[in-house]
């Protein structure tokens, strides 16, 4: 038997399964959107880890990354990278999400308090 | 018809065929490489996987060890050409886990799926694998939160590239072709 060039049921239900695997990975994401504890910003990058809370106001460059945290949320004002993805992804207020960037390996994201172990910065 | 089967070629026209199927993946890693995606569809780690397109077909029609090869050689030329030692590692993580969507179907789900659904899950597979290899890159699991849209935009973009290969696949059974 050999690889059909015609869409069949079975193209469907892998579709259909990957599209539910999505969905049950949105709302096990969004649980924590709902959680009112406190939260922290986690950054990581070459040589680079830290913690600021979620509602102080710092701006900050890490390789290249500049990571700006205001008003309870965060985002990358601008990058040395090309693709600028890290920039685009806009702003993140919830825990779980997070924007990174590739290139320049850094990754910021939002956790909840309790969940964690290591406090800096 | 829509059962297409096999092709076998002469040792000197499999040659030819594979690499002229190699390069119209590269040319299709190049259309990739100069369309500012990341503008548009700002997800870490995301590639429309163009490139698959033809590499499908000639894992499905010529052969696996045909496909293997030609997905080898397209990563490492395109990343020489348009990349990165770091977008190397990226890039030969995602076709592995493609090549091995591919070789499992064709050995236990052939007969189910055509390229559309072939496409749809070797490009989830290529994302998830990507995003492994950038936790791995950054230290980090932060890549992973995502996996959920990553997943949901492989449904799209993988119908896209098993339209393709579906079309592509069509040709190869033109007489004139070969």
């Amino acid at each position: 038997l050999f690889l059909s060039d015609k869409f069949k049921i079975g193209d469907a239900v892998a579709g259909g399964i990957l599209l539910f695997s999505a969905l049950l990975g949105f709302i096990f994401m969004s649980a924590s959107f709902f959680d009112s504890g406190i939260s922290d910003v986690e950054i990581i990058a070459p040589d680079y880890e830290a913690r600021y809370s979620l509602d102080s106001d710092v701006e900050l460059e890490v390789n290249g990354v500049k990571i700006v945290i205001e008003s309870g949320s965060v985002f990358v004002s601008d990058s040395d990278c090309d693709d600028k993805i890290c920039v685009n992804t806009g702003r993140i207020s919830h825990a779980g999400q997070s924007v990174i960037c590739l290139p320049k390996k850094v990754s910021v994201r939002i956790v909840n308090v309790e969940d964690d172990i290591i406090v800096a910065g | 018809l829509s059962m297409s089967k096999m092709i076998s070629l002469s040792p000197v026209k499999r040659v030819v065929t594979d690499g002229m199927l190699c390069g119209t993946a590269l040319m299709l890693s190049y259309i990739e490489a100069v369309i500012p995606l990341g503008a548009l569809i700002p997800l870490p780690g995301f590639k429309l996987g163009l490139a698959n397109a033809a590499i499908m077909p000639v894992f499905f029609r010529i052969g696996a060890a045909d496909g293997i090869m030609v997905s080898l050689v397209r990563v490492v030329i395109s990343t020489m050409l348009f990349g990165s030692a770091a977008s190397f590692i990226y890039s030969i993580c995602g076709a592995a886990a493609a090549i091995a969507v591919m070789w499992l179907v064709k050995c236990f789900l052939v007969s189910r799926l055509s390229y559309f659904g072939v496409g749809m899950l070797s490009a989830a597979f290529h994302n998830m694998a990507q995003c492994l290899a950038a936790s791995f890159v950054l230290g980090s699991t932060a890549v992973f939160s995502y996996i959920p849209v990553l997943l949901a935009v492989s449904v799209i973009s993988g119908s896209v590239t098993g339209m393709i290969s579906a079309l592509c696949s069509r040709v190869f059974d033109r007489r004139s072709f070969l």
